[in-house]
């Protein structure tokens, strides 16, 4: 047994080791301080493995004194200034009680909870569960109790109580994460229930653990828990009810089965862990098998031919995932314009006034609303592409030909320009119809301010297009690696948000908007035609 | 024509995969590639079809002429280990497509069924969307890509694996019947496949290429040999 817990030991510390080296590894400047070889079972290892260790059990005492600070004490001195000593000291005891003792104590188990060290040990290497959980979740329980000891004896003679009064406290809070891990084991034996895995519980102990915590701030007298937690008779049945939780626990003879059902492979692996963000991550863009069967009215699509039949048939299976957002914007559309003719029924002056400077006052605006439309609905495009088709053409290399790429970029371009216009069209549309109902003239500014709404409808289809296709960001796990995509994208939201301030009249800040989508889409053809075959890739 | 690889060195980070590995393929053999789990097989084939390039040396074409010109994407056909196919598309479908992206390089006036029958997808599964096919079956596709845009470069990473025995054996046979007009280098695992189905053998030991002594590859003796040599450690002569 002795052996078998040193063994765990042993790879519960290498694996922190690996860990700490991987994260080592990525920081630019130091990674090459730092080789692969330090992997190997070596005398560098086992000094860092100490150091690893060390920081850890450090970090610990240290982050006890700050946890004891921020959320037991600090609360209490924001909220109530009006509390000397010995009510801080009652407010910080319930808090403490709330958030540690039963909180920290009922909400999870380490003993039920799945990690990569007991499936490892106990799964992978066939070594003994007890042993594992003696060096888990044991190991977890003694740390607790020896690093909230001297922060709880710091704090309590600070308060006054003297230092014996924290040491008090760790005990009956040992006692009582002792009666948490009974009341999970308990549960598990009555038939394998995890309550930790339930929302509606964890939500309920959260609730109540930080309702119990901070609302006695709110009442005129801090609830009396000095009196409560050092009751002899509360005292020595707390104690005493963990004492004898403590002896089931190691009484408890099933742990060998209760590890091999509780820690399974799609529980504790971070590959699968990451796959399945990943896959999450992409599942507003995953088909349905309705989706397949998508009719091909007057076989349009069948009539097509090489790469415009390829992007036909993906539009066309992908019409319900990618006409969605559109919908969504255009019923947008809709209301506003029901609400704009619902204003001209009821306040007709003032929404002809409103109608009539209406493209000179809201253009700007409009520049941030088609970005957050049209950005938008590309981005999805540019996702549902990568997810359902383009992850796997681009293994080809006939598919990462320069002209390919071109061919299919501007196949696609027109695609996603499409439905932004359809959208761009409609306010254009809705914003006549409104103008007319209020009885405001069609002035030379209102075509200038529906030309510019187009503009911009093509301006951000061969953005986020554009984006794709030279900062092609996604891996072929679909984690998202290349960061400049993210930081152009803000750089643009940004743009758009400064645009609300810009004070130009209509037909300048129209001709500066077609300008910029005809420069735009210049180059990025140009920049697509010259550097996709490099960037379009899988990362 | 043949396919040259002049010192070809890949690193992934501290481990150097490909030490300067060269070799000379020639048209109308079939290479089979032998190396250890983790000798830098599947990284050379990704090399060669451009999925990522190699640090240092050079991948060359040399024609009849001994013209020699660098390895463009197009002049190479790749099966994957793992196939990946656009799975919103049917069979007939992807086909079709690849046969109009090819037109003009396919002399032999096949229609997308008669592809597909030669792989021997059935009519009720060439319906069918990609994503619903097997491993098998997916391997298949990648295959009739080769054989429909004829590149001269034909790479196959384990590929008939995942095949069942008929399915393989008509892949076989067809590797052997266009093998005249290109190189192809599969890499297996397989020792009496890579003997049956190969002119050479050549093996990724240490990240260097070198050629196996052709006139055993029928013997007795081929399978030893290979062993032995595959476990020869670095630097030994």
């Amino acid at each position: 047994m002795i052996k078998d817990v040193r063994n765990v030991f042993r790879v519960q510390s290498a694996m922190s080791c690996n860990r700490f080296l991987f994260w080592l590894k990525k920081i630019p400047l130091i990674r090459r301080m730092f080789p692969d070889r330090l992997y190997a079972a070596s005398a560098g290892k086992q000094r860092l493995m100490a150091a690893v260790e060390a920081l850890k059990i450090l970090g610990a005492f240290a982050g006890k004194f700050v946890y004891l600070f921020l959320c037991c004490l600090l609360p209490a001195m924001l909220i109530r200034e009006d509390l000397g000593t010995a009510g801080l000291w009652q407010h910080f005891l319930t808090a403490l009680f709330f958030l540690s003792f039963f909180g920290g104590a009922f909400l999870q188990s380490n003993i039920l909870t799945a990690s990569l060290v007991k499936y490892t040990c106990v799964r992978q290497m066939g070594m003994s569960a007890r042993a594992s959980l003696a060096a888990t979740a044991g190991w977890m329980h003694l740390l607790t109790f020896v690093t909230f000891t001297p922060a709880l004896m710091v704090f309590a003679a600070l308060f006054g109580s003297g230092w014996w009064a924290g040491l008090l406290l760790s005990v009956q809070m040992a006692a009582f994460r002792v009666l948490g891990e009974f009341f999970h084991v308990w549960m598990w034996s009555r038939g394998e229930k995890q309550p930790g895995k339930s929302f509606w519980y964890i939500a309920a102990v959260t609730v109540l653990a930080l309702a119990g915590a901070y609302v006695p701030l709110l009442l005129p007298e801090a609830l009396p828990m000095e009196r409560f937690l050092f009751n002899p008779a509360v005292y020595i049945a707390s104690v005493g009810c963990g004492a004898w939780a403590g002896i089931w626990l190691l009484r408890y003879p099933h742990y060998q089965a209760l590890v091999w059902k509780t820690c399974r492979a799609e529980n504790v692996s971070t590959a699968a862990a990451r796959q399945n963000a990943a896959q999450a991550a992409f599942k507003d863009v995953q088909m349905k098998d309705s989706d397949l069967a998508a009719e091909d009215a007057g076989g349009r699509v069948a009539a097509m031919k090489g790469y415009a039949y390829l992007n036909g048939l993906f539009f066309l299976r992908h019409r319900r995932l990618l006409n969605k957002p559109v919908k969504y914007a255009l019923g947008v559309v809709a209301a506003a314009v029901l609400a704009g003719l619902a204003g001209v029924l009821f306040a007709r002056e003032a929404m002809a006034g409103l109608m009539a400077e209406f493209p000179v006052r809201f253009l700007p605006i409009f520049v941030f609303i088609m970005y957050l439309i049209c950005n938008t609905l590309g981005q999805r495009i540019c996702k549902a592409m990568f997810y359902n088709c383009d992850i796997a053409l681009l293994r080809y290399g006939w598919y990462r030909e320069r002209k390919v790429l071109l061919r299919n970029f501007t196949i696609r371009l027109g695609q996603v320009a499409k439905r932004n216009l359809l959208v761009a069209a409609a306010i254009c549309v809705g914003t006549a119809a409104v103008t007319l109902a209020a009885g405001a003239p069609l002035t030379g500014a209102l075509a200038l301010f529906c030309l510019a709404v187009l503009s911009l409808a093509v301006f951000f289809s061969v953005h986020p297009l554009f984006l794709y296709y030279i900062f092609q960001p996604y891996t072929a796990q679909l984690a998202v690696k290349n960061p400049f995509f993210g930081i152009l994208n803000w750089v643009i939201y940004f743009v758009c948000w400064m645009c609300l301030q810009i004070k130009q009249p209509t037909s300048v800040f129209t001709l500066l908007v077609v300008a910029c989508t005809i420069a735009y889409s210049a180059v990025a053809l140009a920049v697509v035609w010259g550097r996709a075959e490099k960037t379009f890739r899988i990362k | 024509m043949k396919l040259i690889l002049e010192e070809i060195e890949k690193h992934f980070g501290e481990k150097q995969v490909l030490k300067g590995a060269s070799f000379s393929f020639d048209q109308g053999r079939i290479y089979g590639l032998l190396g250890r789990n983790g000798a830098g097989k599947t990284t050379l084939m990704n090399c060669l079809a451009g999925e990522f390039p190699p640090d240092s040396g050079a991948f060359c074409v040399e024609d009849g002429d001994g013209q020699r010109r660098p390895l463009a994407e197009g002049d190479v056909g790749y099966v994957l280990s793992t196939p990946v196919v656009p799975e919103f598309l049917t069979g007939w479908e992807f086909v079709k497509f690849f046969q109009e992206i090819n037109a003009g390089k396919d002399p032999s006036g096949r229609t997308p069924d008669d592809w597909l029958d030669l792989v021997g997808i059935d009519a009720e599964d060439r319906c069918r969307l990609m994503k619903d096919y097997s491993h098998g079956m997916k391997n298949k596709m990648q295959m009739l890509c080769f054989l429909i845009a004829r590149p001269p470069v034909i790479l196959l990473d384990e590929p008939l694996t995942s095949f069942d025995v008929v399915a393989a054996k008509e892949m076989k046979d067809l590797l052997i019947e266009m093998k005249e007009d290109h190189i192809i280098l599969f890499s297996t695992h397989i020792l009496q496949l890579a003997a049956d189905l190969c002119d050479e053998i050549v093996l990724l030991h240490h990240g260097v290429l070198e050629e196996v002594d052709p006139s055993i590859i029928h013997t007795p003796e081929f399978e030893n040999r290979v062993v032995e040599l595959l476990k020869e450690e670095e630097g030994h002569d």
